[in-house]
């Protein structure tokens, strides 16, 4: 069946091409949800209201662009929501936190990579993940990253500095990535200026 | 999103790592989101039900018991009571400190002498409250002002002489002013001197059982009753196909022709429960005969297998002499190899207003037996129904095709049983849908029969 197909059912209200539609989408979503989560529950939780706004709302989708990203873009604004809503996202708290985080490998899963890179992600406190998330992952710029969070532009940008740096040093503990890496040579780029 | 440009080695490291990863959530959160999207546009049939049997139930009562006569009443009695009880008090306050008091108003002894001396006991307590200046202040007209005593005497309409049927008249009958003033002629009729000669005596009590007779008959014979039903029944459907499009086959437009099954065989339908619910005032024409007019709640049902399966369905339409097709996007297919098995239900939620007669054939002591018919002009509430397409192969949504105005008629055959103050009836019931389901451009063309036992109690206003 055709993603138009597909859609075409789902603005009928038609429930089996809103499971094909869930069934599709929900594995990549939900791992966009996990990482913006504290808990795997809550992450389901952000699923949940994500896909309710789907499709309540895809009657909005005016085909410009991927279907994909458009529901991506909801997961993701639903995600930030729930953070605010439920005041899991702080920065002053998580920076501090972030300064003295120790990271120990035994704590890290070791199965696919891609899924310890985002157990690696994780690892970082809630207000260094989230701008991480926002934009290295899902490519928003630190203007737009400091309004969805309500943070000044600059704020975005040191966090994200900040968890960058983290995060190399997890994924170099963990040896998911080598130090130094060849292809990873920003480091050396931020740390001679 | 614009700093897509310019990622570094980390950023694109990142990026894809997670684009591979991938959850699964756990089976309750599709449950979640199925029960919330759904619930939004389901239909509200349990409440509707609900508050069309209470509206049904309230305007019945009303009906039967209008408010205002409900408030008349209660405040009639309520007078009636008062004034009784000052009658009493104030003839117990005549009553002089003797024991024989009883005997001495018991109807042989009372004369005129007896009416002279309460008067007179009434001027002296009008003359007391004048003395001590009561008069000028304003009282509520409550207390009866006694203008004739009516003695009552053994009645002479052939009733015997018991102790019941004097305990049931009153030995004194104490007529308030107000209403001797109003029904001057009875009252003047009514009024029994001491030693009144023995007819005037018997008029009393021939039109105190007249008046009693001649409502009893006017309650017996209203002509109007009230009538609630339901009836559950069994839903099936017949499908004839037109073929009037073959005349315009065009290799693009898809249609039955290709197909050696006929409808009946690919339409895999089964009868499912339905109801209907409904309320009746009826009129009595002659003794037998009674027209009725109501309002009913019909739900009506049946199911069909399919196949879930996508595709387009296309339906084939004759319109203004021209062939044209329609397509829609479908899931369900009328037949399938290794596609689940899916059943559809066709549920219509209707509101009809039925007008019909009925005729009571027989009736033998309580027993009875009726026979009804009624038309029923019938209109759809939802528009959640499924219909096959011209090619046979698919079932899709058939809103765009719907009649929402439709007539019915109905036929039953009832055995009653009187009760007291009701009559309980039972039988079966037929009803047909006159007009297709959907409208003239759908070829197919789709008649509903139900089948349903009707029960019911009709009870009189």
């Amino acid at each position: 069946m055709t993603e138009q197909i597909i859609i075409q059912g789902c603005l009928q209200s038609d429930v089996l091409a809103q499971r094909e539609l869930y069934n599709h989408y929900s594995p990549k979503m939900l791992s966009v949800c996990y990482r913006f989560a504290q808990h795997r529950e809550d992450a389901e939780d952000m699923l949940q209201e994500a896909f309710i706004k789907v499709f309540t709302q895809i009657h909005t989708f005016q085909n410009k662009g991927a279907f994909e990203g458009w529901i991506r873009r909801i997961v993701v604004h639903t995600c930030i929501n729930f953070l605010k809503k439920y005041k899991k996202f702080s920065d002053h708290t998580d920076i501090d936190y972030a300064s003295s985080l120790h990271v120990k490998e035994e704590t890290m899963p070791s199965i696919m990579q891609a899924k310890q890179v985002v157990e690696c992600i994780r690892l970082l406190p809630m207000g260094y993940r989230t701008v991480l998330n926002l934009y290295a992952i899902e490519g928003f710029s630190h203007k737009e990253v400091g309004e969805m969070l309500e943070i000044g532009e600059s704020t975005s940008r040191s966090q994200y500095t900040r968890a960058k740096v983290m995060l190399e040093t997890i994924l170099i503990r963990k040896k998911i990535i080598d130090n130094p890496k060849p292809e990873l040579n920003w480091m050396a780029t931020i740390r001679n200026k | 999103m614009n700093n897509q440009n310019h990622k570094d080695a980390l950023e694109q490291f990142l990026t894809d790592e997670t684009n591979k990863h991938e959850m699964f959530a756990s089976d309750a959160v599709w449950a979640n989101i199925n029960k919330q999207v759904q619930t939004r546009k389901r239909w509200p049939a349990l409440t509707i039900t609900a508050f069309f049997i209470v509206v049904s139930l309230s305007v019945v009562t009303a009906l039967n018991y209008p408010p205002d006569n409900i408030l008349a009443k209660i405040q009639y009695n309520d007078s009636i009571q008062l004034q009784r009880q000052q009658q009493q008090a104030a003839i117990i306050a005549s009553k002089p400190n003797d024991d024989n008091f009883a005997d001495r108003i018991s109807p042989e002894k009372i004369t005129a002498n007896t009416f002279a001396a309460i008067e007179q006991q009434q001027i002296a307590l009008i003359a007391a409250s004048v003395e001590d200046g009561k008069v000028d202040e304003p009282k509520p007209d409550i207390a009866p002002k006694i203008s004739k005593i009516v003695i009552a005497k053994p009645p002479t309409l052939g009733l015997p002489l018991t102790f019941t049927n004097i305990e049931r008249l009153p030995a004194v009958e104490i007529v308030p002013m107000d209403e001797a003033a109003a029904t001057n002629k009875k009252t003047d009729k009514n009024i029994v001197e001491t030693g009144e000669t023995k007819e005037a005596t018997d008029n009393i009590y021939k039109d105190f059982y007249a008046s009693r007779l001649a409502k009893k008959n006017s309650l017996k014979a209203s002509k109007w009753t009230y009538d609630i039903y339901v009836t559950p029944s069994q839903s099936f459907r017949n499908l004839e196909d037109d073929k009037e499009r073959d005349q315009y086959i065009t290799t693009s437009i898809p249609n039955a022709t290709a197909l050696t099954a006929s409808l009946g065989n690919i339409v895999k339908h089964k009868p499912a429960l339905g109801l209907e619910a409904g309320v009746t005032i009826g009129y009595n024409l002659t003794n037998r005969l009674k027209f009725k007019a109501g309002v009913q709640f019909n739900i009506r049902q049946y199911y069909i297998d399919a196949y879930q399966t996508f595709g387009i369905a296309t339906v084939a339409i004759v319109h203004n002499n021209r062939l044209d097709s329609l397509s829609f996007y479908s899931r369900f297919g009328s037949a399938g190899n290794s596609y689940a098995e899916t059943k559809l239900d066709n549920k219509l939620y209707q509101l009809s207003i039925p007008l019909g007669l009925q005729w009571d054939a027989l009736q033998i002591n309580r027993f009875g037996i009726s026979v009804g018919a009624s038309v029923q002009p019938t209109f759809t509430l939802n528009k959640s129904i499924y219909l096959i397409s011209t090619d046979y192969k698919y079932y899709t949504n058939g809103e765009s095709f719907f009649r929402k105005w439709n007539v019915n008629t109905a036929l039953d055959l009832n055995v009653s049983y009187k009760l007291r103050d009701a009559k309980i009836y039972l039988g079966p019931q037929v009803r047909y849908q006159h007009l297709p389901t959907y409208n003239d451009a759908y070829p197919i063309k789709e008649y509903r029969l139900d089948y349903g036992i009707k029960v019911g109690i009709i009870k009189s206003f």
